[in-house]
């Protein structure tokens, strides 16, 4: 028996040799030919998202503009359309001002925004609905800006025009941050670095609108236009009434939902907020029903009556300083800035 | 032996050249990644996965069409403000770009129940566009790292909200990067450039082998 002739090992490597190199020429070439990219998720970065970006928030206004200066007219507004771009107060009160007009009386300035042109903007940080933003608007003929008010309930909803509060005479708004950055929220409840929650701020201001230098709070708020022109026209009415031998009673509520509030730069606050005011004027008993005012016998649906009920809306905007509620020292009293109110309904007896 | 090697030299430099060359050319990969998905039952909406807006290019291109005519949404939107309006509703997510570049495919999933609203009504949209039967939109992805704090940005399609969405989804980004190219080119044709010069100058430097002489078959 003979031997098996073995393969030699160089024999068996260089069969091998050739098989690895063209695999490797093949890896190579693999490797260097295009390959299709993969998509990575971003990366989350904790801060709350600007409700709206400054892009959005002009094309926003531009839509909600064009739905107001169509019904810029009171007499012909539709207040159907209306409600496409606007709600609230601001729908209230340009429905009563439609309804007023179309009964040939004239409504009475609301301190709404005259002029939509905005220029600049607020814009919250908030990932959560319901969301709002404004904007600040040039001055129109009343010479004074107003700050536009938007809101969204949910995001299916468009952003609808919700208030306009004028700046009151020698008011001015507190320093925000700009559009791009964005502001932080201030819950209704929060009262981080402030004399109060923006909630209590408005129960407050609205006690001192009703029960004026009675009111516990009162020293709270610094004098400003709105709260004089309130506290003037109820006095007259007051007296008016007692000379007749009427009575005059009145509730002020804040609306629920309605406190909204974004941080200044200084560290305080600006508020928005709205109330239903309804007064009740009543003649003496016995007496002959009373001539009612034109613009409210149009929403009263009657010319006379012996008792009236009018339900106003009323939106605030507070610039509130910072200061940590609780604190020593006299802090700064808070200043109403911007406001709007004008009556909504009428009910007679 | 010199020679041999010049000679060598020359061959496999000329074979660098020439694929390198190719795949330069010829070869190169297309310019555009197209991918096309057709959904049977989509729901109400078909939206990307954050992160896919971005996959290559400086932009991408959403096309959408609906069979029927319909009026077809094409929107971008911060990942969670699409997320909000969806609420839940029946949609469909494209949710990867996967295969060979040559025949990319897109991944989907469908999740959710019921209807949403006419999305045209909504303000949460960076930008949209409408069409009859169709609808198209190019988004500039180069800023969409500030859209970080909303989840990022995903491209969405729908028609009303109620009824279904596009069926046939396009999208298409422009090639970059090892996308574009393929990165052995360039080096293969230089390499191969280099190999052939070399192999030339050693193919006209090395001396020839001396000829034998010729045996005289008659003498």
């Amino acid at each position: 028996m003979t031997p098996r002739p073995t393969r030699h090992p160089s024999h068996r490597s260089s069969h091998r040799r050739p098989r690895a190199l063209a695999a490797l020429a093949c890896a190579g070439v693999l490797a260097g030919c295009a390959q299709l990219p993969t998509a990575s998720a971003p990366a989350p970065t904790g801060r709350e998202p600007l409700v709206v970006q400054p892009a959005q928030a002009g094309r926003v206004v531009e839509a909600a503009t064009a739905v107001l200066q169509a019904a810029s007219d009171p007499a012909t507004a539709d207040p159907a359309a209306l409600a496409a771009r606007v709600s609230g107060p601001e729908l209230d009160l340009r429905t009563a001002a439609h309804t007023i007009a179309a009964a040939g009386a004239d409504p009475a300035p609301t301190g709404g925004a005259d002029d939509l042109t905005a220029i600049t903007s607020i814009l919250p940080r908030d990932g959560d609905f319901p969301r709002w933003f404004a904007t600040v608007t040039a001055p129109g003929p009343d010479q004074a800006p107003s700050l536009v008010v938007l809101r969204a309930a949910d995001a299916r909803s468009p952003y609808t025009v919700w208030a306009t509060p004028t700046l009151l005479p020698g008011a001015s708004l507190p320093t925000l941050a700009a559009p791009a950055d964005g502001v932080a929220v201030v819950e209704p409840e929060e009262d981080t670095n402030l004399p109060a929650s923006p909630a209590a701020i408005a129960t407050r201001y609205g006690d001192v609108l009703t029960e004026g230098t009675t009111s516990a709070s009162a020293g709270d708020f610094a004098p400003d236009a709105y709260r004089a022109g309130v506290e003037t026209a109820t006095a007259a009415e007051v007296a008016s009434l007692q000379a007749a031998g009427g009575t005059f009673t009145q509730e002020r509520s804040v609306l629920p939902g309605s406190v909204l509030a974004v941080r200044t730069r200084d560290g305080g606050a600006l508020v928005v907020a709205a109330y239903t005011w309804s007064t009740t004027s009543a003649g003496p008993a016995g007496g002959r029903p009373g001539e009612l005012d034109p613009a409210l016998a149009a929403l009263a649906g009657t010319d006379e009556a012996l008792e009236a009920t009018v339900t106003r809306q009323e939106v605030v905007v507070f610039s509130v300083p910072p200061g940590a509620s609780g604190g020593g020292g006299d802090p700064e009293q808070v200043q109403v800035v911007a406001a709007q109110s004008g009556p909504v309904q009428v009910a007679t007896g | 032996m010199r020679r041999l090697l010049a000679w060598f030299l020359l061959v496999v430099g000329l074979a660098c050249g020439l694929t390198g060359a190719a795949l330069l050319t010829v070869l190169a990969p297309p310019e555009r990644i197209d991918v096309v998905e057709r959904v049977q039952d989509p729901g109400v909406a078909v939206v990307t996965r954050p992160g896919l807006a971005e996959l290559s290019g400086p932009d991408v291109r959403l096309r959408a069409e609906a069979p029927d005519g319909a009026d077809v949404f094409v929107a971008v939107a911060r990942a969670d403000d699409a997320d909000a309006w969806l609420d839940g509703a029946r949609h469909t997510e494209v949710t990867a770009v996967t295969g060979e570049l040559s025949e990319p495919r897109a991944r989907t999933g469908t999740t959710g129940t019921g209807a949403a609203a006419d999305p045209r009504r909504a303000d949460v949209w960076l930008t949209s566009t409408t069409g009859r039967g169709s609808a198209e939109l190019t988004w500039p992805t180069g800023a969409d790292d500030d859209y970080r704090d909303g989840g990022g940005i995903v491209l969405f399609t729908a028609t009303d909200g109620v009824a279904a969405a596009p069926g046939t989804v396009r999208l298409s980004w422009h090639a970059e990067g090892r996308a574009a190219t393929h990165p052995a080119g360039t080096p293969l044709a230089v390499a191969g450039g280099v190999l052939v010069l070399l192999g030339g100058l050693g193919v006209l430097l090395s001396p020839r082998p001396a000829r034998r002489p010729r045996s005289r078959r008659r003498a």
